[in-house]
């Protein structure tokens, strides 16, 4: 079964980090607006900083609308009804901004089984690197899925 | 009135908290709210009967909404460029109704090998009736 699940490919795709985003994403996690005018008669500002967990929600500019672990559920390689979400780890190698294209790539980078007293769990861990129009590595997340295997 | 200190991490020690942050109560605006901006529409997150109907007790909040609310208050603390590492681990849902109590204390402040001033935290964030709903830590400090 692992060589099915190494034989999904990485995904890779464009993600506008749009200002209008960064801005609902900001209010949704109940900030005050980052778009009000710093002083009166002034404009808002031009240019917003992304929200850190904007970047989970990166996979929605995919082409199949889907995150990592759901590609395979689709092909019938991990069982949805059997998974939790386990741990999620962000790191930002640099701030991001709104109006930056940034290069996405989601792949399945590492998967261990453990014996439990409860059966086995299978732990999925995920990698989704950010690369900016320059190349440069910008952000990293590492997700990880649990699976009961029995 | 005086003008409040620029944050500093380089003013940091071990124990330094966060100022805590409360949110809440909780309510089914804010889901709708947060899937809408993520594009989760998850029915966990908003239909009751197919909630109940899976067992659970009632519909709980994504656990991006949580995660978010507290990398935003790191960052509003610290400020946006500032936050290099976050990690997160759900330990027990958030329900409808629920008050959240977001905090961070350092663990570790150091130099990095490039000079630079940076802080490991302990994060947590509690429901009203202290139950730990996340644990997770983070690191600030300018970019390397």
């Amino acid at each position: 079964m692992d060589e099915d699940l190494w034989g999904v490919p990485p995904v890779t795709f464009s993600f506008p980090v749009e200002w209008g985003k960064c801005r609902e994403f900001a209010l949704a996690l109940l900030d005050e607006d980052p778009a009000r005018p710093q002083a009166e008669n002034e404009p808002s500002p031009s240019v917003l900083p992304m929200p850190p967990i904007m970047a989970t929600c990166a996979f929605r500019y995919s082409p199949d609308n889907m995150p990592p672990s759901a590609r395979l559920v689709e092909r019938g390689l991990v069982d949805r009804a059997r998974m939790l979400q386990g741990g999620l780890e962000f790191e930002f190698h640099r701030p991001i901004r709104s109006g930056e294209q940034l290069t996405v790539t989601d792949r399945l980078d590492r998967v261990h089984d453990k014996e439990t007293s409860k059966g086995t769990l299978r732990f999925l861990e995920f990698e989704t690197a950010f690369r900016s129009a320059e190349g440069d590595q910008v952000c990293t997340i590492r997700t990880t899925n649990i699976e009961r295997r029995s | 009135m005086r003008a409040p200190s620029p944050f500093r991490v380089e003013d940091l020690i071990v124990g330094s908290t966060m100022p805590d942050r409360r949110v809440g109560p909780i309510t089914q605006e804010h889901l709708i709210r947060f899937a809408g901006a993520g594009g989760d529409f998850n029915r966990f997150h908003y239909d009751a009967e197919f909630v109940h109907s899976r067992g659970f007790k009632g519909i709980f909040a994504q656990g991006l909404f949580t995660a978010g609310i507290l990398g935003q208050t790191l960052t509003a603390w610290v400020g946006p460029d500032m936050l290099r590492k976050l990690k997160v681990r759900f330990a027990e849902p958030v329900w409808l109704g629920d008050e959240l109590e977001f905090s961070a204390v350092v663990a570790r402040a150091y130099t990095t090998t490039t000079g630079q001033a940076w802080a490991d935290l302990d994060c947590a964030v509690r429901s009203g009736d202290q139950r730990q709903v996340l644990m997770g830590s983070a690191t600030i400090g300018a970019v390397e």
